[in-house]
């Protein structure tokens, strides 16, 4: 383990206590009533995860079949032909297609490619920036809109896969180029 | 929208189900998946109280109104009509939707995640608000979930911890390139819903 890594690690464990705390604390020092402040809004909070059970149960259950269906297999193999004419390592194509679906499941499958290649290969390298590149698309749009019973959302699925797309691309570019 | 896509997915699993032979793998996955859907629900619940209560605090010591009027270069250009209705003075009005907007992004930033959802679903409803009978996504809500698919994160901690479970050499090599590509991404999808919203704008003009 390098000194850089472990300094990293610590400061994203540290960014959560202290955002809570020092809020809480500026707001004591403004004079807010800071506790009658919290209960309200997690009230609010409450409210909204129950409005949105229905929709988690839907959409996890289409995400769930689709995962275990074997979709993405076969979808990969269709797709590898132009994975590799766009110089995409067929070894991140799964990954690239999960990812707008399943934020559990594009995890596991960057796991899968680091074990399998190793995390220094091109592979490995290029998964992991496949990874954060752009978020589920197919999840965070449906459960962004559900409480407020939004149901046609025009064109952010098309924009955001457009994103995702340039996404993919990027992540082998930048890793030949840095590396 | 949500229902063809609902629908699409359904198809999707079952051809493939069917040609992969899956039977039981489906049928396994639709039972662990709605059960796990409540529990995800009930810990949702536990963060979307947190974050709910720690943004009305923040929102009422005008803490929320500081972080927006920091990011209003940013703001006023992606959601100009918001900021024309709720700027005041520089600083997104209290309880507006501007500043919920403003505390997602800067969530998402930071890697929170968990703190991004509840954040942003509480942007949703608020930019809602002006219009509730609605069942169309207006563009500047278009342009607010295009940010979030494109979360650009400053600390990718799940990354680095995973690199380096995997025995990466040196597990943060890779940030120049996480941080190049991500951008990337959010261009593209910024790029691609201005395209289109003009594109829709143009549609409905010929329409009337």
């Amino acid at each position: 383990m390098n000194g850089l890594t472990s300094w990293f690690l610590s400061i994203g464990g540290w960014v959560m206590p202290v955002l809570f705390c020092g809020i809480m604390l500026y707001s004591g020092v403004k004079k807010v009533d800071v506790m009658s402040s919290f209960l309200e809004g997690a009230w609010e909070g409450l409210q909204t995860a129950a409005k949105l059970i229905p929709t988690l149960v839907a959409l996890l259950c289409a995400i769930g079949m689709l995962r275990s269906s074997g979709a993405l297999e076969l979808i990969t193999k269709l797709l590898e032909p132009a994975a590799r004419l766009l110089g995409i390592p067929t070894e991140t194509l799964p990954l690239a297609l999960m990812r707008p679906i399943s934020g559990s499941g594009s995890l596991a499958m960057l796991r899968e490619v680091l074990q399998a290649y190793g995390p220094d290969s091109l592979p490995g390298r290029a998964a992991s920036v496949m990874y954060c590149c752009g978020d589920t698309a197919f999840y965070i749009i449906p459960v962004y809109c559900s409480t407020i019973k939004i149901t046609d959302y025009r064109y952010a699925l098309p924009a955001a896969l457009a994103g995702c797309f340039v996404g993919t691309l990027c992540s082998v570019w930048t890793v030949k180029l840095f590396f | 929208m949500l229902n063809r896509i609902f629908l699409g997915m359904l198809t999707v699993s079952l051809v493939a189900g069917l040609i992969l032979g899956r039977g039981e793998a489906l049928t396994e996955s639709l039972l662990e998946e709605s059960t796990g859907a409540v529990k995800l629900a009930i810990e949702m619940a536990g963060v979307l109280c947190l974050w709910g209560g720690l943004m009305k605090a923040a929102e009422k010591a005008g803490l929320a109104a500081v972080i927006g009027r920091f990011f209003s270069p940013l703001t006023k250009r992606l959601f100009p009509k918001l900021s024309k209705k709720e700027l005041k003075d520089g600083k997104p009005a209290e309880g507006s939707a501007l500043e919920a907007i403003t505390l997602n992004l800067s969530a998402n930033f930071l890697g929170l995640g968990n703190a991004a959802t509840p954040l942003g679903i509480t942007a949703m409803e608020r930019m809602a608000a002006s219009s509730p009978e609605s069942h169309c996504a207006t563009d500047e809500m278009v342009m607010f979930l295009v940010c979030n698919t494109a979360a650009v994160q400053l600390f990718p901690s799940t990354l680095a911890a995973v690199r380096q479970a995997a025995g990466a050499a040196h597990p943060l090599d890779v940030l120049p390139a996480v941080w190049a590509s991500s951008l990337m991404t959010l261009a593209a999808s910024l790029g691609t819903a201005y395209i289109m919203s003009r594109l829709h704008q143009r549609k409905g003009e010929k329409i009337k």
